[in-house]
C-alpha cells in the first residue's frame, strides 16, 4: 500500500479455474430456473428425474444453512486449487471437514446462507456489517487523481509539469503538507505519511474546483461506520452566495444546532436548552424566537468546511444525510451535527503561539465606539519566535486562542432575540451595529424576561484561562523529544476535546492545529449518577411490630405530656380540653403555694 | 501488537491517529528485545500507551507459551526503562474505579477519593469522611487488566486450544477472508470464555472446540459498541472500540497480519449507551 504507484493493481484473489464453477450467489437463481423448467410439461421422465435430483442438491440443510451443491462446489474448488491434486482422494474428508469448520454462520441466524466468492454485493441481512468495497474500484479512482496531478505535459529538462499560470496560482495556497506531516510525526501525532500525500491531492482538486482563498487540513473525525476527513477553507470575498444557496431558515437551523449540540452534552441540570425555549415555558405561549445565524464569512460561518469519507474526494457521502437519534435530541441530520461539532471544536481548540497573530491596528477607532471584541487579526510578520522552553511551559501562557468564542446562543456576536423579534424580524447582519447601540438604550427599559447579554471571551487570550476539566487543566504542553530537546517540536494537547493538538516547531514560527478523534467533548463526569443518601434512598416501611412499639411509645409520651401540662398549667392552645385547662387554673395557685412554702 | 516488525505494523493503525515518533520506534525496537531476553518471554507485545498529564506511560506485555496464563505487564515512561506492574486483584480494581480524572504520569502519585457518609440517626447524624487512597500504579494495573478483559480481541482461528488446555498460536491460520472479516462474529475476546455456557446446545454442537473457546464480540453489550471499517478498499480492516475509546484492532484480510493497540487516556466511556 505504501509502495509506489505501480503496485496499485492487486491480483485477483482466486484462480481463474475456479471462476468456471458457478458462484454460490447464483444458486438461488438456478433453483428458480429449475423450478421453471420443471413446470414445462414436455419433459420426459428421465429429464424430470434429473431435474429433481438437481433440485435436491440445491436444498439447503437446516442446520448449517448450506446446500449440498454449494458445499460440493467449494470442495471441488479447493481440490482443484490445492498444490497436490493427485492426493485429493486421500485428503478429501479432511478438506471437507475443514471447509465445514471454517465456514462461519452468524450466531443469530441459523438459516443464513454463507455467501462465498469474491463478488461484490455481499453482507448477510442478519448483521449490520458494511459492504467491503472492491479494492480495485477505490484504487482506480485514486489512480485517476494521481495521473491528473502529474499532468500530461512535462518539461523535458526538469521533471516539473507545466501548468497554466492561473492553475499554478490557485495551487499556491495549498500549505506545505509534508512539512506538517514531519512535524506531527516527530511529535507523535497525526496520520501516516501516505495519508498526507492523498490529502494534498484532495486539496488540489478542491482548490481547482472552488474559489478558495485559503485551505487547511482541519482533521479527522472518527465515526462508527465511516470516518470524516475535514478541510477548512475560506472562500474569496463575495463568493458565498454562489456556493451555498441556502435560505434563512437553513441558517437559523444551523445556529440553533450549534447551540443545541453545545448543550446536548452538558449535564441535564441545565435549565434551558436554547435561548428561545424560554418563551415556550411561559404560560402565555409565544412563538419561539429563532436566532438569526451569522452571515457567511463572519463569525462562526467564517470558514467553509469540506468533508469526505474516503481518502479520495468523492464528495460528501450518503451517511451525512441520515438522521440519528441522540439524547438529548438534536434537530437536524448528521451533516448538521457534524458541522456544529466542527464549529465548536475549531472555536475551542484553534490556538497559536502568542505573538504569531496580532490585532489589526487600523481598526482602532471603531473599537472605541463599541466595546465589542476585536475580531480581526493579522499575522505578525516580525514574529521572532519563542524558545521551546517557554512554549512548553505547563502554565500555558504562551499560547493564545485565535478563533472566535461561541456563545451559548450559538453565535459569536451576541444578538438579543427579543429585540430582533420586536423589530419585526429583520435581517440580523445589517443591523447588528444598530442593535448593539439599541441594546445599551434598552437596558434601562429591560423587561424581566429579557435574556442576559452574553459576552464572549476576547480574542487572543492565553489558553491558561480555559476552564479546567475536573482536576486537570484544560491543556497540556509537552516537549516531544527526550533525546534532542533543542530541535524538538512542542505539542499542546487539549483535555476538553481529546484528540485536538497544536504542534509548533522552529521556535513557534511554524505551527499547526489538528484534530483526530471522535468529536466528543470530555465532560467532568458522566451523566450524573443519582446521589444516594439517607434522604434520597427509599426508607423501608416499618414492620407491624415496629409500628406497634412506636404507637405504644407515642401514647406513653402523650400521657406524660398531659400530666406535665396539668401540673404546670400552661395554656395549650391545641389539643387539651377545657377541663384540663380549668383544672390547670385551679391547681395553679395550689402549686405556687406549695412552692412558696418550700 | 507484536514487537517484531513493530515499526512497520504501526502504520496499519495510523488511520486512527496512532503514531509513534521515530525516536520512540528506535527506542522500542531495542528495549523490547532486551526485555524479551531478560525475562525469557515467548513473545512480547507493545500493548499501547496511556496518556497522562505530565507524562505518558508505554505499556508492554510479555507472554509465555500459554498465552492466557502468566502474562506480565511492564510500563515505561521513556521506552527504555521498563518497570514491572503488580497484577491486578479484584480489590484493586474496585478501588481504582473510584479514582477519577486522568493519570498524572507519576507512578507513585496517590489518588484520594473522599466519600462522606452519614453516621448516626436523625438529628445526631455526623458527616464522616472516608478517604480511600489509590496508588497510581495500582490504578494503572487495574485499567490495563480491565481493558484486556473488555476489549482485547483476536480473529477467530488465530489461536487454538490444545487438549492440554493451553492456548497457543495457530500456525496454520491464514487470516480471515474479506467476507468473513466483515462479520463481527469472527472476532473473539482474548480471555477466558464467559458467555459460552449461555449458548444453546445446538450452537455448541456446530462449534469447533479447538477454535471456538472464546466469546465472540457479536454479543457485546451495548450493541454497536464496535466500529468496523474497511480501508484501502478491502485491504485493511480496522475495529475500534467505542467502550474504551483509543483501542484499535487491525487485520489485513487473507493474511496473517493482525494486532491491536490502545492509545488513550485510560478512561472508560460510560456514556456509551446514551451516545448510540
Amino acid at each position: 500500500m505504501y509502495t509506489t504507484i505501480a503496485l496499485f493493481r492487486m491480483p485477483p484473489q482466486r484462480n481463474t479455474l475456479v471462476d468456471l464453477l458457478p458462484r454460490r450467489s447464483q444458486s438461488e437463481a438456478m433453483e428458480a430456473e429449475l423450478v421453471d423448467l420443471l413446470n414445462d410439461v414436455d419433459l420426459n421422465e428421465a429429464d424430470r428425474a434429473a431435474l429433481y435430483a438437481k433440485l435436491e442438491l440445491l436444498r439447503t440443510s437446516d442446520e448449517s444453512g448450506v446446500s449440498l451443491y454449494d458445499h460440493l462446489s467449494e470442495l471441488l474448488a479447493e481440490v482443484l486449487t490445492s498444490p497436490n491434486p493427485g492426493q485429493a482422494v486421500d485428503n478429501l474428508e479432511r478438506i471437507s471437514e475443514r471447509l465445514k469448520v471454517t465456514r462461519v454462520t452468524s450466531a443469530g441466524s441459523k438459516g443464513s446462507r454463507y455467501q462465498g466468492g469474491v463478488g461484490p454485493g455481499l453482507g448477510s441481512g442478519a448483521d449490520d456489517s458494511p459492504l467491503p468495497v472492491e479494492r480495485e474500484a477505490t484504487f482506480e479512482g485514486e489512480m485517476a487523481m494521481l495521473k491528473q496531478a502529474v499532468g500530461r505535459e512535462r518539461m523535458q529538462a526538469t521533471r516539473a509539469p507545466v501548468l497554466p499560470a492561473s492553475v499554478a496560482e490557485k495551487l499556491s495556497i495549498i500549505p506545505d503538507m509534508m512539512r506538517q506531516w514531519h512535524m506531527f510525526n516527530m511529535a507523535g501525532f497525526g496520520l501516516p505519511a501516505s495519508d498526507y500525500t492523498r490529502l494534498t491531492l484532495a486539496m488540489r482538486k478542491l482548490v481547482l474546483d472552488w474559489p478558495l482563498k485559503s485551505i487547511r487540513f482541519w482533521g479527522k473525525i472518527l465515526g462508527i461506520h465511516k470516518d470524516y476527513f475535514v478541510m477548512e477553507t475560506e472562500f474569496q470575498d463575495g463568493d458565498y452566495e454562489s456556493v451555498t444557496g441556502s435560505d434563512d431558515e437553513d441558517e437559523e437551523d444551523n445556529r440553533k444546532m450549534a447551540a443545541a449540540s453545545q448543550n446536548s452534552d452538558t449535564l441535564s441540570k441545565d435549565v434551558s436548552i436554547c435561548e428561545d425555549d424560554d418563551d415556550e415555558i411561559r404560560p402565555v405561549r409565544k412563538r419561539p424566537v429563532s436566532i438569526p445565524s451569522e452571515p457567511h464569512g463572519t463569525g462562526t460561518n467564517a470558514k467553509v468546511y469540506f468533508v469526505c469519507n474516503e481518502q479520495s474526494p468523492y464528495g460528501r457521502s450518503g451517511f451525512g444525510a441520515e438522521n440519528h437519534a441522540t439524547f438529548p435530541p438534536f434537530p437536524g441530520n448528521e451533516a448538521n451535527y457534524l458541522r456544529a461539532q466542527i464549529a465548536r471544536i475549531a472555536s475551542s481548540t484553534s490556538i497559536s503561539p502568542i505573538g504569531y497573530f496580532k490585532f489589526d491596528e487600523e481598526g482602532a477607532e471603531e473599537e472605541e465606539e463599541h466595546e465589542e471584541t476585536r475580531d480581526t487579526y493579522v499575522r505578525d510578520e516580525e514574529f521572532d519566535g519563542l524558545p521551546s522552553r517557554e512554549l512548553s511551559d505547563p502554565s500555558l501562557t504562551c499560547w493564545v486562542h485565535h478563533a472566535n468564542y461561541i456563545l451559548p446562543q450559538g453565535r459569536t456576536v451576541w444578538v438579543n432575540p427579543v429585540l430582533a423579534k420586536r423589530k419585526g424580524g429583520q435581517e440580523g447582519n445589517e443591523d447588528e451595529g444598530e442593535e448593539d447601540e439599541d441594546d445599551d438604550e434598552e437596558e434601562e427599559r429591560k423587561e424581566p424576561d429579557e435574556p442576559e447579554p452574553e459576552f464572549p471571551q476576547p480574542l487572543l487570550i492565553p489558553i491558561s484561562e480555559d476552564v479546567d476539566v475536573g482536576p486537570t487543566q484544560a491543556w497540556l504542553a509537552r516537549l516531544s523529544s527526550q533525546f534532542v530537546p533543542e530541535h524538538s517540536p512542542v505539542a499542546v494537547t487539549s483535555v476538553t476535546w481529546p484528540g485536538a493538538v497544536a504542534v509548533a516547531t522552529d521556535r513557534g514560527r511554524f505551527f499547526e492545529n489538528l484534530y483526530i478523534g471522535f468529536g466528543q467533548k470530555q465532560l467532568d463526569s458522566t451523566q450524573m449518577e443519582f446521589p444516594t443518601g439517607p434522604e434520597v434512598t427509599e426508607q423501608d416501611d416499618p414492620t407491624p411490630g415496629e409500628e406497634a412499639a412506636i404507637r405504644a411509645a407515642m401514647k406513653e409520651q402523650e400521657e406524660w405530656q398531659q400530666t406535665r401540662g396539668r401540673r404546670r398549667g400552661e395554656g395549650d392552645d391545641d389539643d387539651d380540653d377545657e377541663d384540663d385547662d380549668d383544672e390547670g387554673d385551679d391547681e395553679d395557685g395550689a402549686d405556687f403555694d406549695d412552692n412558696d412554702d418550700d | 501488537m507484536e514487537c517484531e516488525g513493530l515499526h512497520l505494523n504501526i502504520d496499519y493503525v495510523g488511520s486512527s491517529g496512532v503514531i509513534l515518533s521515530p525516536e520512540q520506534k528506535a527506542a522500542l525496537q531495542t528495549s523490547l528485545v532486551i526485555l524479551q531476553n531478560e525475562n525469557k518471554f515467548n513473545r512480547v507485545y507493545l500493548w499501547g500507551k496511556i496518556l497522562g498529564v505530565k507524562d505518558d506511560y508505554f505499556i508492554a506485555q510479555g507472554a509465555y507459551k500459554d498465552e492466557f496464563a502468566g502474562r506480565k505487564t511492564f510500563y515505561s515512561k521513556d521506552c527504555i526503562h521498563w518497570g514491572l506492574l503488580p497484577p491486578a486483584t479484584d480489590e484493586m480494581k474496585k478501588k481504582s474505579a473510584l479514582a477519577k480524572g486522568r493519570f498524572t504520569g507519576d507512578p507513585s502519585y496517590e489518588f484520594e477519593h473522599v466519600e462522606t457518609k452519614k453516621v448516626g440517626e436523625g438529628e445526631d447524624a455526623v458527616d464522616e469522611e472516608e478517604t480511600t487512597i489509590i496508588k497510581e500504579e495500582d490504578r494503572l494495573s487495574s485499567v490495563i487488566s480491565e481493558i484486556d478483559e473488555d476489549v482485547r480481541i483476536v480473529p477467530r482461528g488465530a489461536f487454538v486450544q490444545v487438549p492440554t488446555a493451553e492456548v497457543v498460536k495457530n500456525r496454520s491460520f491464514e487470516g480471515l477472508s474479506v467476507q468473513e472479516a466483515a462479520k463481527l462474529c469472527n472476532y473473539m475476546h482474548f480471555r477466558e470464555a464467559k458467555r459460552l455456557d449461555l449458548k444453546t446446545l445446538l450452537q455448541r454442537a456446530n462449534m469447533d472446540k479447538a477454535i471456538d473457546f472464546m466469546d465472540s464480540i457479536e454479543d457485546d453489550v451495548p450493541r454497536g459498541s464496535w466500529s468496523l471499517q474497511f480501508e484501502r478498499g478491502s485491504g485493511l480492516l480496522t475495529l475500534r472500540s467505542l467502550q474504551w475509546p483509543g483501542y484499535v484492532f487491525y487485520h489485513v484480510p487473507a493474511s496473517q497480519k493482525y494486532g491491536s493497540v490502545y492509545f488513550g487516556t485510560g478512561e472508560k466511556n460510560l456514556d456509551l449507551p446514551f451516545m448510540l
